[in-house]
């Protein structure tokens, strides 16, 4: 019933509207394992628009790694399981997709980068034999054509003298270079729908931003919407046009970019915002949250946030908060989840 | 068209993550692995365990042994042979037989024509095949060895022998019958007119000179796997050679191309191997037979084989069957008590009444020299040294096969064990370790008591059996680096890309897990070995008369016939050494941590 009741919620956060390539509808992920039930992700909603860019924040453990290898149905099964909700792809329903056809979308039509380039390519090939690879199994190129488009692709990811490079193994590129590449291969099928797991984690600042740079412009050059996860709210700010912002297993907050970051309202999202370091303020502690995520194994009742939030009251723990527009009329959708949003605002 | 310009800032910013004209740039953390430094060139994986195994003094003196061992194996009927390599002689044993044999055909020609009258249902046509198909291959002998003025009564036999055949086919029985009668009295009068006049006749008797046919016995006897291994033998033997030359001239020694090159040098080499054996089926196409005891020492002995100059036997000039039963428990005929009398009496033994003289056939050492049999003599009284040679070839042989075998059998299994997980993964290590909890050499020997020698090649049974056996290890190994590789971004990468299961398995995740397996094959070739001499010396393995090393040692179990422990023990000892010594140094090589 509350599944039921969240998903109707869903539909006035504007979302829904307007040309969506992807949709979450009240997706949840359930990890079946000895100590129980972990809900990793548990009724999200959200989505994007073809284009565009949706920045997924939250802390460790919130869910949103594990919402994006729903989406490509990446999970491992058992123990995982998609128990409820949608995953509309283009209008496809994924989550009752067969195995075949994901296949045949999975770097074709929604392709992924990961975090560590390090070890997301294969030691043992070269690299324009792993960007090949894809292109000739979805495009069904031959191995010439198909080197040629390698080629190409490294040159689009801005990699000098791809003609050599082509060739090399991936231990004898850089870093940075490896996450070329890895955007070069996910992209080499131009995909509707590139999904950027933590993409510049493991890069150091000046080459974060060359690959964000990067995503951006083959964004814009191939008209592709951009997933991307990160706990960093600089990188969102600087790439995303909209954000949700995830905490145990739920999107507490969504808005626009600007909007979120003027004027948030989720206490959570006010204590993320708070604990970013200050320019203004140097020598100051760092303003922490209190406490941690809760286990995915046992959530508390109620609102999920209540246990670190300074205004929970007995309501919080009795019942819990549903996403509510709370834009004005005609405004871009803004939507939150917290009973005390009056409260909040004085925070 | 935004393209370009988009893309075009990107490249010019790329900062210190990509520099272009540094030569490789590898970052710190594989470049103190993969050592760039103070060689000019950035080394990869396979460059440095090949370096690493070059550095190796043990491992290179194992791989020269084990090559010696495998070139002595591959090449056993070149080394030990009772055929000459070449022979220009005549055989007057084959031609008085061929000159026999068209009568006997003439006449069951004329059989088979009053059977078909008899029996309408009798299937004359394949009888009458096979007597054509017999009196072409021996007239054929016989026009080899006549001049072209003397074929002249084998070309009238053969118009009345045809006739008949002709006349049988077509259902005209007495005329076959009358013509098969012309044909018997033909070949009769072929006897008396063609036979050979001797050598050593005198002048103006009867008869026709005959002329020398020259063939290849020992070559005729190679068959087509044979060559293919030897092809593939002196092509690894000479690769140091061949390598140097194709890099330095061919690749002009560029890191680069030679590295490319790899993968083509391997399907060069085993591209020029599948030639060799084409190639010798399409000319020479030899066949061993059943038995390597070819008669044509014995007939050059007893003059029935007249050869013109002297035929060369290969250095050890006996077959792998082949008796001198007088000669039976000869030690080594260099050892102290090993000289026999010309009925091959040692100094120490009795007179025999029925002593028959030791043969000393066409090109085998004299009686006493001490090279007549180097590692002394079997119970039958076959050469051991010769024995030892083949069986090389059944002992190598059954490591190898049965290590491929099983590591195959192994990393399938411990893949999808490995790669699958769950029931899946439950229910196959179940069953690996059933398999564990019985010892496996009695599986093994019990296993092989079942298998009947007469259809199933005792070899073969034994490479199968060890397989079907051994090969929990691997797959539990494999398995193993599964489920740790299983974990790499790069397994989740290749699946994101839409890749099928069995490709990712097989083409992602296993070339990460092979250097382990590499490594427990060298073993397993080892252990295959010794369960191989093991069964067989239980007297479960190969069959006399075909050796294996460990059959071999089962020829005598007395203590005086050290040689028959001695040899095939040491050879043992020693391959199984070589197998570990290489096994060791591959597995330090391929770990490059390992080594600080």
């Amino acid at each position: 019933m509350a599944e039921q009741t969240q998903a109707k919620s869903a539909a006035p956060d504007g979302t829904s509207q307007g040309d969506v390539l992807l949709e979450l509808r009240g997706l949840r992920t359930w990890f079946e394992t000895k100590e129980g039930i972990a809900k990793a992700v548990d009724g999200v909603h959200y989505s994007i628009r073809r284009g565009e860019t949706l920045g997924v924040v939250g802390e460790s453990g919130s869910g949103k790694s594990v919402t994006a290898l729903s989406i490509m149905r990446l999970i491992p099964m058992p123990p995982g399981r998609i128990e409820a909700g949608q995953i509309l792809f283009d209008g496809e329903d994924l989550t009752q997709a067969t195995d075949d056809r994901m296949r045949d979308l999975r770097g074709n039509d929604i392709s992924m980068i990961f975090q560590e380039p390090m070890t997301a390519l294969n030691p043992v090939y070269r690299v324009g034999e792993q960007i090949a690879e894809a292109v000739r199994l979805h495009q069904g190129k031959d191995k010439r054509a198909a080197r040629e488009r390698a080629i190409e692709m490294l040159t689009l990811v801005g990699i000098p003298a791809p003609e050599k490079r082509v060739d090399e193994y991936p231990h004898q590129l850089s870093g940075g270079m490896r996450q070329r590449v890895m955007i070069a291969m996910a992209m080499a099928c131009k995909p509707k729908l590139l999904v950027a797991d933590e993409p510049t984690t493991a890069l150091d600042v000046t080459i974060q931003a060359q690959i964000l740079d990067l995503i951006g412009e083959l964004q814009k050059a191939e008209g592709m919407s951009v997933l991307l996860i990160t706990h960093d709210l600089g990188v969102v700010a600087e790439t995303a046009d909209h954000v949700a912002v995830m905490y145990a297993g739920k999107v507490v907050e969504y808005a626009s970019v600007e909007d979120l970051f003027a004027n948030p309202r989720h206490p959570y999202t006010i204590g993320l915002f708070r604990s970013l370091p200050d320019l203004a303020e140097p020598g100051e502690r760092l303003k922490t949250i209190p406490g941690i995520v809760p286990s995915a194994y046992a959530f508390p009742s109620g609102c999920r946030f209540r246990t670190r939030c300074s205004l929970a009251d007995a309501h919080c723990a009795k019942e819990e908060p549903l996403l509510e527009n709370i834009a004005t009329e005609g405004a871009e959708a803004h939507t939150v989840a917290c009973h005390r949003l009056e409260e909040a605002a004085k925070l | 068209m935004t393209e370009p310009n988009s893309t075009e800032p990107a490249v010019l910013e790329t900062g210190p993550d990509s520099a272009p004209e540094v030569t490789y740039s590898g970052d710190e953390s594989t470049a103190s692995i993969l050592g760039t430094g103070g060689h000019g060139y950035s080394q990869d994986y396979w460059d440095i365990v090949f370096e690493q195994l070059a550095q190796r003094t043990l491992f290179k003196v194992g791989i020269a042994i084990l090559a010696v061992l495998y070139s002595v194996a591959v090449f056993a009927p070149l080394i030990a042979n009772d055929r000459p390599f070449s022979l220009e002689a005549i055989d007057t044993r084959d031609y008085n037989e061929s000159l026999r044999r068209p009568r006997l055909a003439a006449r069951s020609v004329a059989e088979l024509a009053t059977r078909a009258e008899a029996e309408p249902e009798f299937d004359l046509a394949t009888s009458l095949d096979a007597e054509v198909e017999g009196k072409l291959e021996r007239l054929a002998i016989l026009r080899s060895y006549l001049a072209e003025a003397d074929e002249v009564p084998l070309n009238a036999f053969e118009k009345n022998f045809d006739a008949a055949v002709a006349a049988a086919r077509a259902g005209d029985f007495d005329a076959a019958r009358l013509a098969a009668e012309t044909a018997q009295d033909d070949a009769r009068f072929l006897r008396s007119e063609l036979k050979p006049l001797a050598p050593d006749a005198e002048e103006g008797s009867e008869g026709v000179v005959l002329q020398p046919v020259r063939s290849h016995p020992l070559w005729e006897s190679i068959e087509w796997w044979e060559v293919g291994l030897m092809a593939l033998n002196i092509l690894l033997l000479f690769w140091p050679i061949w390598n140097l030359i194709v890099n330095r001239v061919l690749l002009g020694g560029d890191r680069e191309r030679i590295r490319h090159a790899r993968q083509p040098k391997i399907f060069v080499v085993l591209g020029l191997t599948a030639a060799a054996a084409v190639l010798w089926t399409m000319t020479v196409n030899g066949d061993r037979g059943e038995f390597a005891a070819g008669p044509y020492k014995k007939g050059l002995t007893s003059g029935q084989i007249v050869a013109v100059g002297e035929p060369n036997l290969p250095f050890l000039p006996y077959g792998y069957a082949e008796t001198h039963a007088e000669e039976n428990f000869r030690p080594p005929t260099w050892a102290a008590n090993a000289e026999v009398d010309e009925f091959g009496r040692r100094a120490n033994q009795s007179a025999d009444a029925a002593a028959v003289p030791v043969e000393v056939l066409y090109g085998e050492p004299a009686i006493n020299d001490w090279d007549r049999h180097i590692a002394g003599v079997d119970e039958l009284g076959r050469d051991f040294l010769v024995r030892i040679v083949w069986g090389a070839r059944v002992s190598l042989a059954v490591g190898i096969l049965s290590a491929f075998l099983l590591t195959v059998i192994g990393v399938t299994i411990g893949s999808i064990a490995g790669y699958f997980g769950g029931r899946i993964d439950v229910a196959i290590m179940r069953v690996i370790e059933i398999l564990q909890s019985i010892p496996a050499f009695f599986l093994i020997l019990a296993t092989m008591s079942f298998t009947d020698p007469e259809t199933v090649p005792p070899m073969f049974a034994i490479i199968v059996v060890i397989a079907l056996i051994r090969w929990t290890g691997v797959a539990r190994l494999v398995r193993g680096e599964f489920l740790k590789l299983r974990e790499q971004e790069f397994v989740v990468a290749a699946e994101s890309l839409g890749f099928s299961s069995r490709r990712t398995m097989f083409k992602h995740i296993l070339p990460n897990a092979m250097s382990p397996v590499l490594v427990s094959a060298a073993f397993a070739v080892a252990s295959g070995i010794l369960t191989e001499s093991a069964v067989s010396f239980l007297g479960f393995g190969v069959q006399a008369p075909n050796a294996s090393w460990g059959s071999l040692i089962n020829e005598s179990r007395d203590p005086t016939h050290w040689w028959v422990q001695l040899f095939p023990g040491v050879l043992i000892f020693l391959t199984v050494t070589c197998y570990n010594l290489v096994g060791d140094a591959v597995r330090d090589a391929l770990d490059p941590k390992m080594k600080v």
